[in-house]
């Protein structure tokens, strides 16, 4: 009842939708980066949104299932072959024992996320499995899954013979995922300095292009575009910051802290990016360009909600197929 | 009591900073702990948790919590009302600084304080007395951040200040005590860092293995007392600090 690594991926760890409660002792929530995927992939193998996932990027390596298991993937899309077969994202697939996975493509998208029926055995640290890599605690013994390493489900419960038979042959539809994820504006509200911009500065966030730069990894994404000026350069005493600030650099340039960033930080919050953008822009690759529109935090509430409802929707209608 | 002239703004759809200013103040900061215990001590539908720092505090919640108990106003105005609520409650309400001392042993041997040098360059004060000065004086954690169980602490005397090293180090040890500008701390975890490094200390600021996997919070008061290497070697992890 595992996965066995046969080769060691470039990060790959498991995550969950994070550990919260724990920000005022400096630990960060950690977490998945993309949650729509880690939900999405947990429903059509019948968990809960909040089981923990395997997270993996490009190259991902190879695994192998130990045992015949019900599994999904989803997030982006890295060309998957079980067994030199095409094994579709966003369906739930009954495999068998021995089967191997294994990347073939050019990525479209950055992170890959797994499921596995019954979720994975892990002892939580703190409330969640979550890996923590920086504080090396959480997930599999706080890092990256390599060479070697055997990750164990939780007990399974019987499948339905009609779910051995029907599996892999449905999923979730091509425009359900592209209304989830959107791809033409990533949408932010004002953040508590915003007014630290000069109103050019503020014109720019909103209308011009941004560069995802090669230095973006899950603590944050930095930005390339015009450099923003602010209103005034006062030094800011440190405050909390979390996922999706977006910080305005001495340099005039922007990051945009994602799922390992750190709890607090001096630089000008000057927007963040809101919930419901947050999965779209952690697929989004180095070089991509990107552009911000800007919303109210009650329109960011209501797309939030909005997004709940669609999951629960989704989750009803798998559970009728499960 | 609260200052009035306050900034209330949202950090993202599920969280609110309350912000009191600009500044490192001692008393200022007290009454952000206040307020962050008096959250917590009675907390609304859907709180989750407060970061209180220098001089602000944010507070955390589930919209979806929240939007199940008001069901008919966005969350972000529920809690915002409810913040100022707490806020403008009598001050009689607020109980804070415990004001417990903890006491952190630190061999300042120069095995482990590999930058004494540059201390003394930039200072210009010997070794002895810049130890002499920092375990008399009584730190106080401002806040919990950067990494985990990581205290900012202030109170350090300027005389001993010394700026940060021009090239961080790829890897300071979890233990280490540095000196940065007019800051002194001590490293949770191995990180890469450009403090001044003057000591080592053996307990530990982050323990995942506790289940109080962090040693300070913020409030407590922090006091370096100095311990030779054969005290560090031998040092009891699992000993009362």
């Amino acid at each position: 009842m595992s996965i066995y690594i046969l080769q060691t991926g470039l990060l790959t760890t498991v995550q969950d939708r994070g550990r919260q409660g724990y920000r005022s002792f400096g630990i960060n929530p950690n977490g998945v980066m993309d949650t729509i995927a880690s939900t999405l992939v947990n429903y059509l193998v019948g968990n809960d949104a909040s089981e923990g996932v395997i997270e993996f990027h490009f190259p991902m390596g190879e695994i192998e299932l130990q045992q015949d298991a019900l599994v999904a993937f989803g997030g982006a899309d890295f060309g998957l072959k079980a067994d030199d077969k095409p094994l579709d994202n966003w369906k739930p697939h009954y495999l068998s024992r021995g089967t191997r996975i294994k990347a073939t493509a050019k990525p479209q998208g950055a992170r890959l996320y797994m499921a596995v029926q019954g979720g994975f055995q892990l002892e939580k640290w703190h409330d969640s499995v979550s890996t923590n890599l920086k504080a090396r605690t959480g997930g599999y013994k706080g890092r990256n899954l390599q060479k070697a390493d055997i990750l164990s489900f939780k007990s399974i419960h019987p499948f339905s013979p009609s779910l051995l038979t029907h599996s892999s042959h449905w999923g979730i539809s091509l425009n359900t995922l592209q209304q989830l994820y959107r791809t033409d504006t990533v949408r932010i509200i004002a953040g508590p300095e915003w007014d630290m911009l000069t109103q050019e500065a503020k014109e720019i966030v909103q209308s011009q292009e941004f560069l995802i730069s090669s230095f973006s990894d899950r603590m944050g994404y930095r930005l390339e575009g015009i450099a923003l000026e602010r209103e005034d350069a006062t030094e800011l005493v440190s405050s909390a910051v979390t996922k999706g600030t977006i910080q305005l650099l001495p340099s005039g340039q922007l990051i945009v802290l994602m799922a390992d960033h750190q709890t607090t930080g001096g630089y000008p919050r000057i927007a963040t990016v809101i919930g419901a953008d947050l999965s779209g822009l952690a697929q989004r690759s180095t070089h991509d360009k990107i552009h911000f529109s800007l919303v109210s935090v009650e329109q960011a509430e209501e797309i939030l909600l909005t997004q709940h409802r669609e999951f629960e929707i989704l989750r009803f209608a798998i559970h009728q197929k499960l | 009591m609260i200052p009035t002239n306050f900034q209330i703004s949202p950090l993202s759809e599920s969280a609110i900073v309350l912000g009191f200013g600009n500044t490192i103040d001692r008393t200022l900061n007290t009454q952000v702990l206040a307020l962050a215990e008096a959250i917590q001590a009675s907390p609304f539908p859907g709180f989750t948790e407060v970061l209180p720092a220098y001089s602000s505090l944010t507070v955390f919640y589930d919209i979806f919590a929240v939007r199940k108990a008001f069901p008919h106003t966005p969350a972000y105005h529920t809690v915002r009302k409810i913040l100022l609520d707490y806020i403008t409650t009598d001050e009689s309400v607020f109980h804070s600084g415990k004001d417990m001392l903890v006491k952190i042993p630190v061999c300042y041997s120069e095995v482990f304080g590999w930058d004494w040098k540059e201390v003394y360059e930039h200072t210009g004060i010997s070794r002895e007395e810049v130890i002499a000065i920092h375990t008399a004086t009584i730190y106080r954690v401002y806040m919990m951040g950067f990494l985990p169980g990581f205290p900012y602490l202030g109170g350090m005397d300027s005389r001993i200040a010394t700026p940060r090293k021009s090239q961080p180090r790829l890897k300071v040890e979890a233990g280490s005590v540095g000196i940065a500008g007019e800051q002194t701390g001590v490293y949770p975890l191995d990180s890469p860092g450009g403090w001044q490094v003057i000591g080592k200390t053996p307990v530990k600021l982050f323990d995942p293995t506790t289940n109080k996997p962090v040693l300070l919070k913020a409030g407590d008061q922090v006091q370096f007392y100095e311990i030779d290497e054969d005290t560090f070697y031998t040092w009891n992890s699992a000993k009362e600090v």
